[in-house]
């Protein structure tokens, strides 16, 4: 692997930036906004008597500079990453790049280090203000410098994320979009988990970047932060925030590694073990956030009624469990899916052995099934492992599997439909599956809606039970949702024939004739 | 150099190429030439490794381009039709981007640069920047690009789209001297026209099958089991009395000063044909064999006169 200043994919955008005039103005310009919020904040950071309180100037103004370097940083790099590779395949520039000698890290790195360079050097050059006016304000230099790299960690999984997005559209424009609106909710779930809700509805506090950079400074909140733990164990919120982004930003990293030199039709993000790997990664670190270990045992207990809040946060912990793998089923089933020209080449090809079904090109099927048992195991483990920290805990295990049971049926009935949707010719098939899939829910919670008021309990979740995982996710109406689940298995087994019927129809219609 | 073993792609129900087996010989120009979805750029991105087969292999210098894809972009130089470049470079600056992401030795790269610049053409825009060029020097700077970490292979495709008749013969007259440097080339295209002349052997290609591959000449030699000789003369001795006694002539057609007939014989007895016709009397300005175009070649393939 190259040098990254030898890389020419960085050298490419190094000499675009850095022409004389354009350097010349990246240096200049931000230095002058330094200049002008300094005299703005000297105007502004007077006591009664017209004083300048300099303690109070310099502790403004570093807290600004961070935020405005911050913001700047991530802005710049969602941009110019959001629209890197889909612009490049628009310009047709692309493939000349994929048939040189460039590995994908290689291309990665050159991307990320170049693209936003321009950033970079901006941050840079403010970087001694920010330094001067943070240590003048009473911070030791370390906790700037940690601060400005928690900022960069974050900023840097922006951009891979950027870059997958980039990679996964078709048009610049597009990617870039959605990624900045994806930078916004996270900005907005920032500030509302900072200024109104003080982090205490996070289920993983150190997402939150501020926390972090608050402890790190020793700001003094409106109202403390959750503590941030690792199995129950205190540990600095700047440490897990950056451990909690660099695990994702290596998640993207081995996304676009595995994909930037792929065809965008051959696009597979990770392999099914990596997806399998993925989900096990995203349940453990889920739960050693949430599993908190206070003085009086297990969970922190901070209520005199200790047993009822106990078992209340263990219900909570569960629930949320299983919505966050309801999700990552369909991400992962999503994530499985064979393109239509390898599922037939796979039914083609298939021996009818066991080892066959698991292959890369084969249904996903078995995966989601396997996630969802993995998912089970991981939570399995955990209570195993607290066996002694909460005997009086009920974990509902049985219960829990039953819930994964019945989202599985659901994950893997809308993933194979998406399938049966990939082979068929519709335009754009995976966003009119999915549409599809959005109509049949409303369509079905209506009418679920119309016979439960019709029958008189328009507050019973049976209906949507029966059509809808729903009564999986509240813990309400679980046999319904058992019921319903069974009749879905029919409906996989139909999909499967659909997609079966029409590989049986295309293989003799190109079969070779005999010579 | 090149060798495509059962080649096979397929985009869902649609065979884009259809078990596609061949070689191409170092040394050698081969036109792929074929209608518009015939899986011309199909079969050369997957040569170029830009898209995975279904089925089957390319090699191309001994090496697989699927195992070793980068080891193999070190023997290819690919060109496609319509592409752009990096706009806000300079004209050297991209194609010493290239030479680094092609990972040449930096000792002698900037000679290198500077040689193929020289090459193209692009000497006396060595420091502009590209958005000034005109399309052409593009073009000629896209082809820069593609031979400067001096492939073995050079695979076009449809290299000519867009550019004036003066750029299509620098074109040419570059590929030419690349050729006779050693490289092999491939070069796809539908205007038949383009490839006259300077193709050593073709491979055509209709609806995914390669339905005929070899050299220029073997084929039309192949084909023409009777020659195709013109004759031309003035005055008032017509040549249709002298001809249709011959036995080896056949489907004479004639008008006021020229007539067109299949010769059965060889190339020695040809010349006893026009010393009948002079012995006749006919006042013979031009007299020959009618050689067949790559198009004559294509379009008798394509209607399956040939197989």
């Amino acid at each position: 692997m190259m040098t990254p200043w030898k890389n020419p994919e960085f050298t490419r955008h190094f000499r675009r930036e850095m022409r004389p005039v354009r350097a010349a103005m990246t240096l200049v310009i931000p230095l002058l906004v330094c200049l002008l919020v300094m005299l703005v904040m000297r105007v502004g950071e007077r006591d009664g008597q017209g004083r300048i309180v300099w303690h109070d100037y310099w502790n403004d103004l570093y807290i600004g500079l961070l935020a405005v370097q911050g913001v700047v940083l991530a802005l710049w790099c969602v941009s110019t990453c959001g629209q890197a590779i889909s612009s490049e395949r628009q310009l047709k520039t692309f493939d000349f790049l994929r048939t040189t000698r460039l590995n994908s890290a290689e291309l990665l790195t050159g991307s990320v280090a170049g693209r936003p360079f321009t950033a970079y050097v901006m941050v840079a050059v403010t970087l001694p203000i920010t330094l001067l006016a943070g240590t003048a304000a009473g911070y030791a230099w370390w906790r700037v410098l940690a601060s400005m790299g928690v900022i960069v960690v974050v900023c840097l999984t922006f951009a891979l994320f950027a870059l997958l997005f980039s990679l996964l559209t078709e048009k610049p424009r597009i990617g870039e979009l959605i990624a900045i609106v994806v930078a916004g909710c996270w900005a907005m779930v920032q500030i509302s988990h900072a200024w109104a809700f003080r982090y205490q509805n996070s289920a993983i506090p150190a997402l939150t970047v501020l926390p972090a950079l608050e402890k790190l400074n020793g700001y003094a909140g409106v109202a403390a932060p959750l503590p941030v733990r690792l199995f129950g164990a205190p540990i600095a919120p700047a440490m897990m925030t950056v451990f909690l982004y660099g695990t994702a930003a290596a998640w993207l990293a081995l996304m676009l590694v595995r994909n930037l030199k792929r065809d965008r039709e051959e696009m597979r993000l990770l392999t099914r073990w990596q997806a399998l790997l993925l989900l096990i990664c995203v349940n453990v670190i889920f739960l050693a956030q949430v599993l908190l270990r206070g003085p009086y045992g297990f969970l922190f207990i901070g209520s005199v009624n200790a047993d009822k809040w106990f078992q209340q946060q263990v219900q909570n912990i569960v629930s949320n469990y299983v919505v966050l793998n309801a999700v990552v089923f369909y991400l992962i089933g999503l994530a499985m899916l064979p393109s239509a020209g390898e599922l037939k080449t796979w039914f083609r090809e298939k021996q009818r052995s066991f080892g066959s079904y698991w292959g890369e090109n084969a249904p996903p099927i078995p995966w989601i099934a396997l996630a969802a048992a993995s998912a089970w195991v991981v939570l399995a483990a955990v209570v195993f492992f607290y066996r002694h920290e909460a005997p009086r805990a009920d974990w509902s295990l049985g219960w829990t599997a039953l819930r994964l049971g019945v989202l599985l049926v659901y994950a893997t009935r809308d993933v194979i439909f998406l399938q049966w949707c990939g082979i068929t010719r519709m335009k754009s098939p995976l966003v009119k599956g999915v549409l599809l899939l959005g109509l049949y829910y409303f369509v079905v919670s209506m009418i679920a809606a119309f016979v439960q008021a019709a029958m008189g309990a328009p507050d019973s979740l049976v209906g949507y039970a029966i059509v809808t995982p729903v009564g999986a996710l509240a813990n309400q109406a679980l046999l319904a949702s058992v019921q319903g689940a069974g009749a879905q298995v029919g409906i996989i087994v139909l999909l499967l024939l659909l997609i079966r019927q029409r590989f049986v129809r295309v293989s003799s219609l190109t079969a070779p004739s005999p010579a | 150099m090149i060798a495509c073993r059962q080649l096979r792609r397929e985009y869902g129900d649609l065979t884009a190429v259809q078990d596609l087996n061949l070689t191409v010989p170092p040394g050698e120009i081969l036109g792929l030439i074929g209608p518009n979805g015939a899986g011309k750029t199909t079969t050369i991105r997957m040569m170029c490794g830009l898209l995975t087969p279904t089925s089957g292999e390319v090699s191309v210098c001994g090496v697989k381009v699927q195992e070793a894809p980068e080891l193999a972009q070190t023997y290819i130089g690919y060109l496609s039709d319509f592409f752009n470049v990096y706009d806000d470079l300079k004209v050297w600056e991209y194609v010493d981007y290239f030479a680094s992401a092609y990972k040449m030795p930096e000792a002698g790269r900037k000679e290198r640069i500077d040689e193929v610049i020289a090459q193209v053409g692009l000497e006396v825009k060595h420091d502009a920047f590209i958005h000034g060029l005109s399309r052409g020097m593009k073009q000629r700077l896209g082809i820069a690009r593609a031979i400067v970490h001096r492939p073995k292979v050079l695979i076009l495709d449809e290299p000519a789209s867009g550019l004036d008749p003066k750029s299509r013969a620098d074109l040419r007259n570059l590929l030419l001297s690349l050729r006779d440097a050693g490289a092999t080339v491939l070069i796809s295209s539908h205007v038949l026209s383009e490839l006259e002349g300077f193709c050593t052997s073709i491979a055509i290609m209709e609806k995914g099958v390669l339905v005929r591959s070899g050299r220029v000449d073997e084929i039309a030699s192949e084909q023409r089991q009777h020659k195709v000789v013109r004759v031309a003369w003035s005055g008032a001795t017509s040549v249709a009395p002298v001809l249709q006694v011959l036995p080896s002539v056949s489907e004479l057609a004639v008008n006021s000063t020229e007539a067109v007939f299949r010769f059965a014989g060889n190339d020695d007895q040809l010349p006893d044909v026009l010393a009948a016709l002079v012995g006749a009397g006919v006042r013979v300005s031009a007299f020959g064999e009618v050689k067949q175009t790559i198009e004559d070649i294509y379009l008798k393939i394509s209607r399956n006169e040939v197989m």
